[in-house]
């Protein structure tokens, strides 16, 4: 802000001035609004999203830490560790299932002491619990007794992070709605030990178990073990490619347009490629799916890249910027001696690399955003090909969406994020050459 | 000398020849052929079945489903005219006017809004909109208002849907900021030394030279609105009771649905493309001669 612009404002100008900025800060938070609604609901449970009403943001993940006292058994030291696990097992799968859908609890760490020495502490997250819970048992809520039947099942998937660390020390027991509500619970039901300790605690880093719950959420018929990561990484080697493909066939015509060819033919093959941008691509769309499907395209990735290399804008704004590199740096590596490949790629590429910049971001926005998508989704037919934009279409399109989806739609918005971030600069100069030119 | 033109010709079409073959399959040939396939009673198992003239074109226009997705898309357009298109222009104009630091802060936050891919946007409007849990009908709720039936009540829908236009955003803002950098900065010095205020600054300088490419996104809008899909597909499916179809859904259900007819989808796509050529020729007609101006 120069201060020197401030000063000659005239009163009615820093009226207008000040009307300009709030207007602007308003549409700004405004715009921004759909965007972190999404993020705040890709934090939420299922349970708390769908909720009337719904909160704004969404709860902080518990961390619930028991205590469990075995002083008084002198059993050797394996029955006791036997005692110790069984509890821990029953403690978990039962607090989990009680809670589920009224408190948001991330995991649940049980330690188990005997004669103030720790013998063992486990941990199990909200993420393998709900992943795993199906598999377990089909009963709607287990109880101690179910718990202490599963035992075989849930040891056989490994669940909990379970060690022996000898050094701990005991918690202290802590006051809030929720363990008054698990220590009424757990008073009731038969344990081997003894509850010392019940705390409760934030465990910020279990918001992660969200995104890896949906992250799996997929067919692994379809995708292996990646889950939506097979479908990130389908949208990431479709999107280099095109990108590699595009810019490439556009660099070369462009290029040939403007120094290659007399200005006659030139104009003509402008014309040539121009006229298809008056062309709306669903008018194309049948003919080019029967193409592909009489090639054999169909659920392949060339269906989709092949099509896209036939981008007449870019060779359009390609040849403009050609056209306009100084003529006596191309003279000069004539005269000594460079031949047309070496003047192609010496003198005019290096030349090129704004533009070539800014449309192979340009490209790429548009290629991780999906590109046209109707043709897309009509060519990748099979889940294993979907792309990433393909899949969430295909998610979200019969039923209603949740916050699932809107974990899935933050994740998409990274990559381009991250761009914008490093290149804004490059970017908004690619929209610049498209508005003089457009 | 000759050979030298001889040589230069082999480059020439090397460089030309997968640009050139590009388009002539991808482009050249569906468009020919999309306009052939209009004119049958396509066959897919055995192409291209029984000709019939101008069947297709006469029971697309005859048939209620075109009508009623043309007066869909129609409405869409309209409304996107009176909700969203001026928003980013709007939006330019001010954005112009604020100097310093914020300026940079304030476009980066408009260019932020547009990270999401374009379906990620419409899923996320899609949980706004959500009669129970959305974010819409809670804020409604704040205020004492009723649920309303966002994407559920036909009367409504297409409102809905050109709702989150307000907001504005989109890169037509950076065409618009990009038009009016273009000015050279002395223009607007004169009209300062001249005593011009900000408001006459914006009035007689900033709008006149974003003009052209308002007309332009105008018409080229006007172009893109019967091709109006990807929103409609993601959020509502056309529904409900047929309020959101629009002409590239009906055509979409047409040729890729269980019947498979593409002839008649074909004529669809011919009729869309007779339109929106009119209008492309438009622009065109008018970005010559601005540039000739």
């Amino acid at each position: 802000m120069k201060s020197a612009n401030r000063i000659s404002m005239s009163a009615r100008d820093r009226v207008f001035y000040t009307i300009a900025v709030i207007l602007t800060a308003i549409w700004v938070i405004l715009g921004l609004v759909p965007f972190l609604w999404g993020v705040s609901s890709a934090f939420k449970t299922s349970a708390d999203a769908f909720r009337i009403p719904p909160t704004w943001l969404p709860k902080i993940p518990q961390r619930i830490t028991l205590n469990l006292d075995y002083s008084k058994y002198d059993d050797g030291p394996s029955e006791l560790l036997e005692k110790i696990r069984t509890d821990a097992r029953v403690i978990e799968w039962c607090t989990f299932d009680r809670t589920q859908g009224q408190e948001r609890i991330g995991e649940i760490v049980v330690k188990g002491f005997a004669n103030g020495r720790c013998l063992y502490k486990s941990r199990l997250t909200y993420a393998d619990y709900r992943e795993n819970r199906k598999l377990i048992t089909a009963t709607t809520l287990m109880d101690p007794g179910e718990v202490r039947r599963r035992i075989p099942a849930i040891e056989k998937r490994k669940l909990v992070q379970e060690e022996i660390m000898p050094n701990l020390k005991e918690d202290s027991r802590g006051r809030t709605p929720l363990i008054e509500k698990l220590t009424a619970y757990w008073q009731d039901q038969t344990l081997s030990g003894e509850i010392t300790a019940l705390s409760q605690n934030n465990a910020w880093a279990r918001f992660e178990d969200n995104f890896k719950v949906v992250w799996n959420s997929t067919n692994p018929e379809y995708t292996g073990k990646l889950g939506w990561g097979h479908y990130f990484l389908n949208s990431a080697w479709l999107t280099l490619i095109t990108m590699g493909l595009v810019i490439a066939t556009s660099v070369l015509a462009g290029y040939a347009l403007s120094r290659l060819v007399s200005p006659r033919i030139s104009r003509y093959l402008l014309l040539f490629y121009l006229v298809t941008m008056m062309v709306p691509s669903i008018l194309t769309l049948i003919p080019l799916y029967l193409l592909m499907q009489k090639w054999g395209f169909i659920n392949s990735y060339w269906g989709v890249i092949l099509p896209s290399t036939a981008s007449p804008f870019y060779i359009y704004l390609i040849k403009g910027f050609v056209d306009q590199l100084p003529e006596d740096l191309f003279d000069a590596a004539k005269l000594d001696g460079a031949n047309d490949y070496q003047v192609f790629s010496i003198v005019a590429m290096p030349l090129c690399k704004p533009i070539i910049t800014a449309l192979t971001l340009n490209c790429f926005i548009g290629a991780w955003s999906g590109g046209d998508i109707l043709y897309t989704y009509l060519i990748l037919k099979s889940p294993k090909m979907w792309t990433y934009p393909v899949a969430l279409l295909s998610t979200s399109m019969g039923g209603a969406v949740g916050p699932n989806e809107m974990a899935l739609c933050i994740i998409a918005s990274i990559p381009t994020l991250l761009l914008f971030a490093f290149f804004q600069k490059n970017i908004t100069k690619g929209m610049l050459l498209g508005a003089i030119k457009g | 000398m000759a050979n030298k033109t001889k040589r230069n010709w082999t480059v020439a079409a090397l460089f030309l020849a997968p640009s050139i073959i590009a388009f002539l399959i991808f482009k050249y040939y569906p468009l020919l052929e999309a306009v052939r396939m209009a004119f049958f009673d396509y066959d897919v198992l055995n192409p291209p079945g029984a000709f019939v003239g101008l069947q297709n074109f006469i029971d697309a226009l005859a048939s209620t489903q075109f009508q009623n997705a043309f007066k869909n898309t129609l409405i869409l357009f309209l409304l996107y005219m009176g909700l969203g298109f001026w928003v980013p222009a709007v939006q330019a104009v001010l954005l112009n006017v604020i100097r310093g630091r914020g300026r940079g802060i304030f476009q980066y936050l408009y260019l932020m809004a547009m990270s999401l891919p374009m379906i990620a946007g419409y899923v996320i409007w899609k949980w706004i909109w959500h009669p129970d849990y959305g974010l819409a009908n809670a804020i409604l709720r704040r205020f004492g208002m009723g649920p309303l039936g966002w994407l559920t009540d036909p009367g409504m829908v297409k409102l809905t849907l050109r709702l989150p236009l307000l907001l504005g955003g989109g890169f037509a803002i950076m065409y618009y900021l990009a038009a009016i950098e273009n000015t050279p900065k002395d223009v607007y010095e004169a009209a300062i030394m001249d005593g011009a205020s900000l408001w006459q600054q914006c009035w007689w300088i900033t709008i006149p030279t974003m003009w052209p490419v308002v007309i332009i996104n105008f018409i080229m809008a006007l172009a893109n609105s019967l091709l109006v899909f990807n929103d409609v597909l993601v959020m509502t499916q056309g529904g409900p009771a047929g309020a959101s179809e629009t002409l590239v859904l009906g055509l979409y259900n047409r040729a890729f649905g269980p019947a498979q007819l593409m002839g008649e989808g074909s004529a669809w796509a011919v009729l869309i493309a007779l339109v929106t050529l009119v209008i492309t020729s438009i622009q065109l007609w008018y970005s010559t001669r601005s540039e000739s101006v």
